[in-house]
């Protein structure tokens, strides 16, 4: 065999084998993945994304999102937009994942079964099980991240111009998937002077703008999007379906600098393992602890600003920048406070599974059925999905969890349908059916607004569900 | 070079009056008759031991004696009389029955014919193997000899083979491979299918308006989409492998002069007598032996102006002035191919006048042709600028061409993609570019057509990590101007190539026959299109016109979406990234102007497809010298402040 021939044949061998390395650490994910899928349970984000793919591929056109957020996991569910998919999705994820972080962890020093227990430490953490499970535009994100993060760290300390622009590409991509990604490059740009050793000022900008200008642009394409097709630039921030803001998530809010910092050592707590490889960079590299506490910052960055920062994702990175930032020149004898700590983190991300969505996550994974919230709106949605094309007037805000289910979000006039507003005006003129949403805390829309404690004018209750008002037109 | 052969060893002749000389060296008949000072001698003896070069051309090159008393004295210890060639010219009738080529390669000139045999003039030691050559070159006998100089003999193999010199310079490749030359604009097929364009465009407009400008539409934005990604792509190899230096400072370092080859620079002027003082300092800086480099001033006829200044100058001997006969084409590539035909050389590179390479370029270029094989025959050093802050307009260029040359060639180079050359600073093996057949002098942008022309001919074109600065367009008209030239000759180019195409995909394959038109035939198209876009997209913003909607269904306006949003976003960033690998970092913000930059490439792109029509050879000639900061021939071209 020639020997380009031989070349070209084992890259190509490299690559398969890769991909069946990536695909065997999705196995895990994919497995509990099929539990959860068994009890019928679906995660707010994944209904999300499903319904606004649904709503693409009915109405044939991309801008018909709405311009919801964020849209790379959307467009990656649009040839098949069921919860299979999704989680199959992120299970993936989860295994591209973890894949990058065992490459990372082969560079060290460590005896193999070392650098096993500490991958298998993280992917068997709750927090990662439920993110490779249920969170496919996280951990897609996640994945973005974790590239950006070792591209910068080439950047600033090979000071290898190309990887720089890796960094800068890779974190302006990656807002499409994910909110914290601006801040993410924000503070790669504010932290690399730190690392440049210049007193240039031209210098410092020249980094500013080179690793922020590719975030700036990704943000300002989509705000230009959603102004065009919505007329409201900044609707993607609010949306109740996606928001980081802590006017839409009030229980997560940390305004108080007090809170804040009983929040930020709760969560360090929970990530043992971060706290020890900032030890251990602290004293063998001390100038790379700054970008080692990026997700710190970011935080602290995000709360101060009034956003919401999940958990989930704290824990997540934390994990993820303490496995992939173990100092190369480790010694040996670190290896096993390391694996301690690594079990440690495993322990008590086990324990702390009781708050937001996890929780129910948790829950029903070790239930024997489905559980009563899931079954009603199994059976809401069966019957909605019968109904013909455009009769019933919903609010995808509400009703995203019920159009997922469905599997169709034809029956369904939108908001952004164009005949929205005019329907919820004078529901008899355009529908036979109206889904109002009763909202714990306080009406959400318009349709809530005007019809949650009275029907609209010729329709008559025809269903209630908790939570729900099924109205049907009378007839004439 | 064979010239200057017999210059070092003790030669004892007998003269025309049989009386013997003693032995005696060049160098010390030269101090005899007081043309040297004994130090210099001592001093070209020194460099002669490190270069092994002859002691002629190291005191001619480094300037210590003058060619003619040089080539006297040569004369005297050869023992022949010498010959002023001006004075005394050759028969005519004799030597056109030789080719002119032989008269180069031996530099042996028949004079006379004798009943005894042939008078010859020679710029070589006239031994018994060079009278043995001469009689078997000119197929008689030699009589006599005498001494010349090269230069007689250039000059005078210019004067007699005019013609023939002209004829193939500017048709050479017209008649050998007439299917490459850009004397035809548009071959009989290419007017059918444009005609036939035109009219189905026009049909489309007048029976179905609407479906036409969507297809219009479409096809203009998926176009612009095809050539920004091919670009991002392209260039994020570059990137990536911009940290594998193919010629290591170490190995340059380790180079001796004495291995190096001879070395033909060749310098094209026209009107650009201003400059003349800069050009010699800046060849001067080159590190490489001026005993192995041979300058050829390429001068036209009718630039008076040009050729007092560079005699004024007094160059040193090495530098020589070949006056380009007055004729249609006047273009750069006709006088290249006439200084091609005279240089002696291994190796031969061109310069523009206010050029300033790198010192260690050409040691590069011969580690690159060292390291490629035989199939390397160009080597191309990165272009840039030295007045790269002077105004908007040098900055704008200084940032395009940093990301052409450190990003776009190298990714070219890294995917085996055909690279259209810059107009400067490619460097050949004189023997393998004369066997491509030099360059199209009907082509405008006969460097870019000849990388194409030589990927073809299954060459290898590479990149090498030296930089010549230039001088940057300071004008906006001038600017234009060259520009119009460049564009025109991509247009000229595609359309050569385009002949064939079925033929082309065979020689060099679907990928690289795809690349070559996105960016060959792209760059035009995209500057054409672009304005269009542009006014719809202004129109809207402006009016928020519902009139546009029907010609942007769904597909093609998440294009043209994508090519309004990321594709701009990219082409700044990619300067920006250019910018900031270079160290211009005070240039990066800038590139953020780079939309209004773009708005003078169209103005250039219609001003070129007018003139495809109207000019199609015509040299729109790029005034050189208005920069104020060429003066500062001594200043940091890196940091951009000379």
């Amino acid at each position: 065999m020639p020997p380009s021939t031989w070349k070209r044949a084992s890259a190509f061998g490299h690559i398969v084998w890769e991909g069946i390395a990536i695909c065997g650490l999705s196995l895990p994910f994919l497995i509990v993945g099929a539990a959860s899928l068994s009890r019928g349970f679906m995660s707010h984000e994944h209904a999300h994304l499903i319904e606004k793919a649904l709503l693409v591929r009915d109405r044939g056109r991309l801008e018909w999102i709405g311009f919801a957020y964020p849209p790379l996991p959307v467009l990656m569910l649009l040839p098949w937009p069921i919860l299979p998919a999704a989680v199959i999705l992120a299970s993936l994820s989860g295994g591209l994942l973890a894949w990058s972080v065992g490459r990372r962890l082969q560079a060290l020093p460590f005896p193999p079964w070392i650098r096993a227990g500490l991958l298998l430490s993280f992917m068997g953490m709750p927090t990662i099980l439920f993110l490779a499970t249920q969170r496919f535009g996280t951990t897609m994100a996640l994945v973005l991240f974790l590239w950006a993060w070792q591209a910068y760290l080439t950047f600033t300390r090979y000071g290898r111009t190309d990887a720089g622009f890796l960094a800068a590409l890779i974190i302006g991509f990656a807002f499409y998937a994910s909110f914290y990604a601006p801040a993410f490059a924000l503070t790669f740009a504010l932290a690399a002077p730190l690392f440049a050793h210049t007193r240039d000022p031209r210098h410092t900008l020249a980094i500013l703008m080179v690793l922020a200008f590719p975030t700036a642009m990704t943000v300002g394409a989509w705000i230009y999007l959603s102004w065009l097709f919505t007329g409201q630039p900044l609707a993607f921030l609010y949306d109740p379906g996606s928001s980081l803001l802590i006017a839409f998530r009030p229980d997560e809010a940390f305004l108080t600098l007090g809170a804040m910092a009983h929040e930020l050592v709760q969560r360090l707590l929970n990530t043992p393992l971060y706290l020890g490889v900032g030890v251990l960079i602290a004293h063998l590299q001390p100038r790379r602890l700054p970008a080692y506490l990026i997700p710190l910052l970011l935080m602290v960055s995000v709360w101060s600003l009034g956003g919401v920062f999940p958990r989930e994702l704290s824990v997540a990175l934390g994990a993820l920048f303490a496995l992939s930032g173990i100092p190369a020149r480790t010694p040996l004898r670190w290896g096993i406070p390391l694996m301690v700590l690594a079990l440690l983190q495993l322990g008590v991300d086990g324990f702390s599974t009781r708050y937001g969505e996890r929780e129910r996550w948790w829950a029903a994974l070790w239930a024997e059925k489905p559980s009563t919230a899931d079954a009603v709106e199994e059976e809401i949605a069966a019957r909605l999905a019968r109904l013909p094309c455009g009769s019933v007037l919903a609010d995808d805000r509400q009703a995203y969890r019920l159009i997922a289910r469905a599997g169709t979000a034809c029956p369904f006039v939108l908001p952004p349908d164009p005949t929205f507003q005019l329907a919820v005006s004078r529901p008899e003129r355009f529908v036979r059916w109206l889904l109002v949403a009763e909202s714990p805390q306080g009406a959400i829309g318009p349709l809530e607004a005007r019809y949650r404690l009275r029907a609209p004018p010729g329709f008559m209750l025809e269903a209630s569900w908790p939570g729900w008002r099924l109205y049907r037109r009378q007839a004439p | 070079m064979e010239a200057l052969t017999a210059s070092t060893g003790p030669v004892r002749t007998e003269s025309e009056e049989g009386k013997t000389h003693p032995p005696m060296r060049l160098g010390e008949a030269l101090v005899a008759r007081g043309l040297l000072r004994p130090e210099d001698l001592d001093w070209a003896l020194r460099i002669q031991a490190q270069t092994r070069e002859r002691l002629g051309q190291i005191l001619l090159s480094r300037g210590l004696v003058r060619r003619y008393d040089l080539y006297q004295t040569l004369a005297d210890l050869w023992g022949v009389p010498f010959v002023d060639l001006l004075q005394e010219p050759p028969d005519p009738e004799l030597l056109r029955r030789f080719r002119p080529e032989e008269i180069m390669e031996s530099w042996i000139l028949p004079l006379r014919e004798t009943p005894e045999g042939l008078e010859i003039a020679t710029a070589r030691r006239p031994d018994a193997a060079l009278l043995e050559e001469a009689a078997r070159r000119f197929g008689r006998p030699v009589a006599r000899v005498r001494a010349t100089t090269e230069w007689d003999i250039r000059r005078t193999l210019l004067r007699f083979f005019r013609t023939d010199v002209l004829a193939s310079a500017t048709y050479g490749l017209y008649y050998r491979r007439p299917e490459e030359s850009a004397h035809t604009v548009f071959t009989r097929a290419q007017f059918f299918a444009f005609a036939l364009v035109l009219m189905s465009t026009l049909l489309g407009l007048a029976l179905a308006p609407r479906l036409t400008m969507i297809l219009l539409n479409g096809l203009a934005n998926l176009f612009f989409l095809a050539s920004v990604l091919f670009k991002f792509v392209v260039s994020i190899v570059g990137a990536r492998h911009e940290r594998e230096t193919p010629i290591l400072e170490e190995e340059v370092a380790a180079l001796k002069d004495e291995e190096l080859p001879r070395y033909t620079i060749l310098v094209p002027v026209y009107r650009e007598a201003s400059v003349i003082g800069t050009l010699l300092a800046n060849l001067k800086r080159l590190d490489y032996p001026p005993e192995k480099l041979e300058i050829l001033l390429l001068i036209e006829e009718d630039d008076r102006e040009t050729f007092e200044a560079a005699k004024a100058a007094r160059p040193p001997g090495n530098v020589c002035f070949i006056l380009i006969p007055d004729q249609i084409p006047k273009t750069k590539p006709k006088a290249c191919n006439v200084g091609l035909f005279f240089a002696s050389g291994d190796y031969v590179v061109i310069y523009d006048a206010e050029d300033r390479p790198d010192p260690d370029q050409l040691k590069k270029a011969i580690l690159a042709f060292r390291k490629g094989g035989p199939r390397l025959i160009c080597v191309q050093a990165a272009l840039n600028y030295f007045n790269a802050r002077e105004n908007f307009l040098t900055r704008m260029f200084t940032l395009e061409y940093s990301y052409w040359f450190d990003y776009m060639l190298p990714g070219l180079y890294r995917l085996g993609m055909p690279i259209p050359l810059g107009g400067t600073s490619n460097h050949f093996p004189t023997e393998r570019l004369r066997e491509l057949g030099g360059w199209d002098p009907f082509n405008v942008t006969e460097d870019a057509d000849l990388g194409i022309r030589a990927i073809v001919e299954g060459f290898e074109v590479g990149v090498i990590p030296s930089t010549t600065y230039e001088e940057a367009n300071t004008q906006v008209g001038n600017w234009i101007r060259q520009r119009s030239r460049w564009i025109k000759g991509y247009m000229q180019t595609a359309l050569v190539h385009a002949r064939h195409p079925w033929r082309l995909v065979r020689r060099i394959g679907l990928r690289r026959t795809l690349g070559f038109f996105l960016l060959v035939a792209g760059t035009p198209l995209t500057f054409l299109a672009a304005p269009w876009l542009w006014v719809m997209f202004a129109w809207w913003v402006i009016t928020r016109t519902h009139a546009l909607d029907p010609f942007f269904p769904p597909p093609v306006l998440y294009i043209s979406l994508f090519n309004l949003l990321i594709g701009n976003a990219i082409g700044i960033y990619l300067n920006m990234l250019a910018g900031f690998k270079r160290g211009y970092y005070d240039l990066i913000p800038w590139a953020l102007l780079n939309p209004i930059y773009w708005i003078l490439h169209s103005i250039a792109a219609y001003k070129a497809l007018w003139q495809l029509f109207t000019r199609p050879f015509y040299w729109e000639k790029t005034t050189h010298g208005l920069s104020r900061w060429l003066g500062d021939v001594h200043g940091n071209p890196g940091e951009g402040s000379a």
